[in-house]
Formats: C-alpha cells, sequence, structure tokens
C-alpha cells in the first residue's frame, strides 16, 4: 500500500472486512497522518453513537394492543378478498404486473431486433446482387461491341447501281442499328 | 434464525392461524423499532407495524425458504417504512414527541449518566444525529438504520433491500460520509 490516504478503508477497517495485511498498512498510514486519524476516530465514534441509539419501549399494553389490532386487520382483508367476485383475483401485486410488463418489452426487444437485422441482411444480399448484375452487364455489353462491329456490313458502296436498292437498305439498317 | 421459528413459517404456510400468532408476537417488538428509527414517529411506526403483518399473511405463499422468514418480514416492513417517508417528506420531526407515546419514554442515547449537563449533551447530540439522518435518500437511511443501528449484517442488509452487498456498501460509505461532514466537530470530542 502507498503512502495515499486511506479514508476509503475505514469502513471496511471498522466492519472487519480487511485482512490482516491490510489492516497493519492502515494501522502504519494512521500513525503517521493526521487527517486519516481524525477520519478514522470520528467515524468509530459515528458508528458507536448509531449502534447505541434505543428505540422507547411503548410497554406490554401497546404491544398486546398491537397484536389484537393486526388479527383484525388480518381478517378484515380477508374477508375483502373472498368477497370479491370469481376471475377479479386483485391478488396480483405491483410487483407482478411490472414483471410481466418487463417479459412483455423483453419479447417485443427481441422480435424487433431479429426482424432489423434480418432486414439488414436482405439489404446487404440485395445490394450485392446488384453489384453483380451491374459488373456482368458492363461484360456483356463490351462483347457485343463486337457482334455489331462484325455486323456492319462490307461497304457496297464500290457495287454497281443494281445493287443500289440494297445498299440503301442496309444503309438504312444500320442507321437505324446506330 | 431458530429450528423454532423455522417450523411455525412452515405451519404457517399450510395455513396453520395460531402459528401466524406467535410468529407475530416474535417480531411484532422489532418490526416497531425498525420502523421508528426510520421514521421517528410512533403513529407511523404503529401503521407500518400492523401493515407488514397483514403483508406477511397475505404473501406468506411468496416466500421460498422459510429459514428466511426474518427477512421476509424486514423487507416488507423496510419498504413499507421507505413508502411512507416518500409520501410523508417534508414533515421535520427534530426530536419524537412524548405526548404521542403511551408512556413517559423517549428515544435515548446508551450511555447512562448521571450528570445532568452530560445527558443535556446527549439529548442534543442526539437531536443532531436525528437530524442528519432525516436529510438521507430513503435507501441509504435505510441501509444505516438497518446496519448501523440494529445491527444487521451486510449481507442480511443485501438480502432485505433486494440488492448486491456491493450497493450495501456503497450505501453504507455515502451516508456515514454525510453524517460525518453534518456532524463535523461533535464527533471530535
Amino acid at each position: 500500500m502507498t503512502d495515499l490516504h486511506t479514508t476509503h478503508l475505514h469502513d471496511d477497517y471498522l466492519d472487519g472486512l480487511l485482512d490482516n495485511q491490510q489492516k497493519a498498512a492502515v494501522d502504519n498510514h494512521i500513525a503517521g497522518c493526521d487527517q486519516c486519524l481524525s477520519d478514522m476516530e470520528r467515524l468509530k465514534n459515528l458508528t458507536g453513537l448509531l449502534q447505541g441509539i434505543q428505540t422507547p419501549d411503548p410497554g406490554n399494553e401497546y404491544f398486546r394492543n398491537l397484536a389484537d389490532r393486526i388479527d383484525s386487520r388480518t381478517v378484515a382483508a380477508e374477508q375483502r378478498f373472498a368477497a370479491e367476485p370469481v376471475g377479479t383475483d386483485r391478488r396480483h401485486t405491483y410487483n407482478d404486473i411490472m414483471k410481466t410488463l418487463i417479459r412483455l418489452a423483453a419479447v417485443i426487444t427481441l422480435l424487433f431486433t431479429s426482424f432489423y437485422v434480418s432486414y439488414i441482411k436482405q439489404e446487404k444480399n440485395d445490394t450485392r446482387w446488384a453489384e453483380k448484375i451491374s459488373e456482368s452487364d458492363l461484360v456483356n455489353s463490351k462483347t457485343m461491341v463486337l457482334p455489331g462491329m462484325l455486323i456492319e456490313p462490307e461497304s457496297d458502296i464500290s457495287q454497281t447501281g443494281e445493287k443500289s436498292a440494297d445498299q440503301d437498305s442496309q444503309t438504312v439498317e444500320i442507321e437505324t442499328r446506330k | 434464525m431458530t429450528d423454532d421459528i423455522t417450523q411455525l413459517v412452515i405451519l404457517f404456510q399450510e395455513g396453520s392461524r395460531p402459528a401466524y400468532t406467535k410468529l407475530v408476537k416474535a417480531f411484532r417488538r422489532k418490526v416497531y423499532a425498525l420502523a421508528y428509527k426510520m421514521l421517528l414517529s410512533h403513529i407511523d411506526a404503529d401503521e407500518v407495524a400492523q401493515e407488514t403483518f397483514v403483508r406477511v399473511y397475505n404473501r406468506i405463499g411468496q416466500l421460498k425458504s422459510p429459514q428466511h422468514f426474518s427477512s421476509f418480514v424486514y423487507r416488507i416492513a423496510s419498504n413499507y417504512s421507505i413508502d411512507l417517508l416518500r409520501k410523508r417528506r417534508g414533515r421535520m420531526v427534530a426530536m419524537p414527541n412524548e405526548s404521542e407515546l403511551p408512556g413517559a419514554v423517549q428515544m435515548a442515547l446508551a450511555s447512562k449518566v448521571a450528570d445532568p449537563a452530560k445527558e443535556l449533551e446527549n439529548k442534543e447530540l442526539l437531536s443532531t444525529i436525528i437530524k442528519a439522518t432525516e436529510e438521507l435518500p430513503p435507501r441509504q437511511r435505510m441501509t444505516l438504520v438497518l446496519h448501523d443501528i440494529e445491527g444487521l449484517s451486510k449481507e442480511e442488509v443485501a438480502r432485505i433491500m433486494s440488492c448486491p452487498e456491493a450497493t450495501v456498501r456503497s450505501n453504507l460509505h455515502i451516508a456515514r460520509s454525510k453524517l460525518k461532514a453534518k456532524l463535523g466537530k461533535l464527533l471530535s470530542r
């Protein structure tokens, strides 16, 4: 233990929760530290005073009377419960209701979380598919350029006018394709 | 807890009314004392004592371990005391009103002294302590009452207040620190 103050250990010291080594360390420190010594003394005095607080004694007559009143009150409570119609059990305590609400909230949170996680996964899958499709589109579009180039008819311009009608139609076709 | 009490609790759980009556007689003084130290009022302590045992009667089915009956009773008493304290907060009672008590008795410190001057000093000191504890939050106050005044162990306090032992230690440390600060030089005598 360092020479730092030991005030954080004084409660445990008085409550007997420190081991021998820790107690010895606190004792050694207190021997040379007025602040900690003062704190320990005040704490001892405080706990001593608190332990010495006595409850006033109202007397045996009071306690006999108390027992009778408890008995009457218990009987009255029993009769109240018995008088309630069947099915309207109001013995659910506040704690029972809270427990039910907490369980319900936990189930809803679990359902929501699982739904959200599956939604996110689906989104990611869709994104990946979209990326793959666009990649394959790019590849296919490149190969399609070549057939277009091959399709490009050999020039019939050099041919004679007999073929000019055909030539014209082919030119139109090319222009259409473009 | 003694075997007799455990046996009575088992009989009570089986529906024995005489067993319940005996348990009331065994615990009524302790419940009254706890409530009084918490609420500092005979009328309030009386109310807590009555209501505690009615609730014990209605909830005995919830007690799974008969050997922990005292913790069960204390828990009900402390929870009701805290509820009552929160409702009636603001009603300052520096010293208990003697006219409320069925006899000329009052709260006192244990040290019996013949010297009137010392007795007056004790009275003033007690008044200061009570005032200081009144300003604590309810759960810190209850922890202090159960551990430092009633003398229960931290384990038992944790069971009564349904919290971890570490929380009990923390609440106790904070409550004591506040009292040390408020009582100041009075504790250095």
